[in-house]
């Protein structure tokens, strides 16, 4: 990613400890940073004491990663006076792979991206990740899911008992 | 040095004590009913996170037809049939149709109508009918306040009553018919009617649309090309969608028909495709419900 000298640079600050150097630019892709900034302009040290580096370092990597594609998009527009239709639907289904690269993570993993993102409010990668927790659900049964999540089942039998006899259809296994 | 707000959990949350507004974001993505259900059943945290009535938005379900008072059903959405178990007291009374998330019972003298819901025990009785009424289609069921059905009248006669419920008692509009009614639906002040030559009906028919207060019709709808076999409308996510079902020699093939989106605008309207439908889907009876838990 190009960086010009003059951009200012912020530091991030793992809640292990280590520090992460972003532009700004990439930094404003979290809304809750952005928020900061927006209030007091001279912040360039910012602890975030929830996040672990190994998780920080993932939603550096997808904020610039996405900064970076909008940027590309934006100089294409430049040069050619208006976006190709082609060009654009390539950039998108080449983002689009990516994220999905991306998201090819362990439930511990994705867990803490969802609680980061949420955190730090970075809306694609909280729609992304959410999404993805989703796909892992559909079309499994209860048992299948927790295991999928490491999930001890804390429903007592009555419970699930009525549960089931409620709506049959719904553990079937054609449905 | 400023320090963001801490309120974000320590780092070893796992899935089972997930905060509960994200397990609701992911719940919603959830567009089967069915994956709802099963994500309330993994545990006690997930349960909560998924209250009954906030179940996502669901493509209706169609009833392919009652056998033993059973409904069989399918669903728009997966295309797979199922088979619902209704309560033990729709059994005893005639099921004469579904809408929103309800099933239409009465007993055999149409003098107890009643609303239900399917996957439910909830059910609601209706004010009685009027007693020259001798057939009931349901027309457009969006609440149980919020009632239209279709009557014939029981002498032989030309036209059809709309009865639109009004508090405790029924308003009905006449409306003039040359043949019978094959499909109908209500929108926005308009009776959507697709009329019917008879039995043994070849092409698609047209779809008239009529004003509900005055019984006028206001504009006509011609349909998509096709020999048909069935073909009837249901109401989804507020828009009104048409399901052509083509007769199984002509196409040969494994289309069985298209799902059709009514673009209304002002008093025209017309019909665009949506997505091909599955020959399964073909002897589906014209009934649909919307699944609903509460």
């Amino acid at each position: 990613m190009a960086r010009s000298s003059t951009e200012n640079m912020i530091t991030l600050m793992s809640s292990d400890g280590e520090e992460f150097m972003v532009t700004e630019k990439v930094a404003r892709e979290c809304t809750t940073i952005r928020n900061m900034l927006e209030d007091d302009c001279v912040i360039t040290n910012i602890p975030l004491p929830n996040v672990t580096s190994d998780i920080l370092s993932m939603v550096i990597e997808y904020c610039m990663e996405h900064v970076a594609a909008a940027e590309k998009a934006a100089a294409e527009t430049a040069e050619k006076g208006s976006s190709s239709a082609p060009a654009a639907a390539k950039a998108n289904k080449d983002l689009e792979e990516w994220d999905k690269a991306f998201m090819n993570v362990d439930v511990y993993t994705l867990c803490d991206l969802i609680l980061a993102a949420n955190y730090l409010n970075v809306s694609g990668l909280l729609d992304l990740t959410i999404q993805t927790a989703a796909n892992l659900i559909k079309g499994k049964s209860p048992e299948q899911i927790r295991k999928t999540f490491h999930i001890q089942n804390d429903l007592s039998l009555e419970e699930e008992e009525k549960i089931r006899s409620q709506t049959p259809w719904a553990f079937e296994k054609s449905e | 040095m400023q320090q963001l707000p801490c309120k974000m959990e320590k780092s070893n949350v796992d899935w089972s004590c997930f905060p509960s507004d994200l397990l609701h974001l992911i719940s919603q993505r959830l567009s089967k009913l069915s994956d709802f259900i099963r994500f309330r059943s993994v545990c006690k945290n997930w349960r909560l996170s998924a209250s009954r009535s906030v179940a996502p938005p669901q493509l209706p379900w169609l009833i392919k037809f009652w056998c033993k008072k059973v409904p069989y059903v399918s669903s728009l959405s997966s295309c797979k049939d199922l088979i619902i178990e209704v309560p033990q007291m729709v059994k005893k009374m005639k099921l004469i149709g579904a809408g929103e998330t309800y099933i239409l019972a009465c007993d055999c003298e149409n003098s107890y109508v009643s609303l239900m819901n399917p996957l439910t025990d909830e059910e609601h009785p209706l004010p009685p009918l009027p007693e020259y009424i001798c057939t009931i289609k349901p027309v457009r069921i969006s609440s149980k306040d919020d009632i239209t059905l279709l009557c014939y009248p029981k002498e032989i006669f030309e036209g059809v009553f709309f009865c639109r419920i009004d508090g405790e008692k029924w308003s009905i509009v006449e409306c003039k018919t040359e043949s019978r009614v094959v499909s109908c639906t209500y929108y926005q002040g308009m009776y959507f009617v697709i009329w019917g030559s008879s039995f043994g009906r070849e092409m698609a028919q047209p779809t008239k649309i009529i004003n509900a207060t005055t019984g006028q019709v206001v504009a006509v709808v011609n349909p998509p090309p096709g020999i048909v076999n069935n073909e009837y409308m249901v109401e989804s996510s507020g828009e009104i969608l048409r399901v052509q079902m083509l007769r199984h020699l002509v196409t040969r093939g494994k289309d069985g028909g298209g799902l059709y989106r009514y673009d209304i605008e002002d008093n025209t309207a017309e019909l665009l495709r949506m997505l091909s439908l599955p020959l399964s889907l073909a002897t589906a009876l014209g009934d649909w419900f919307v699944p609903s838990l509460h």
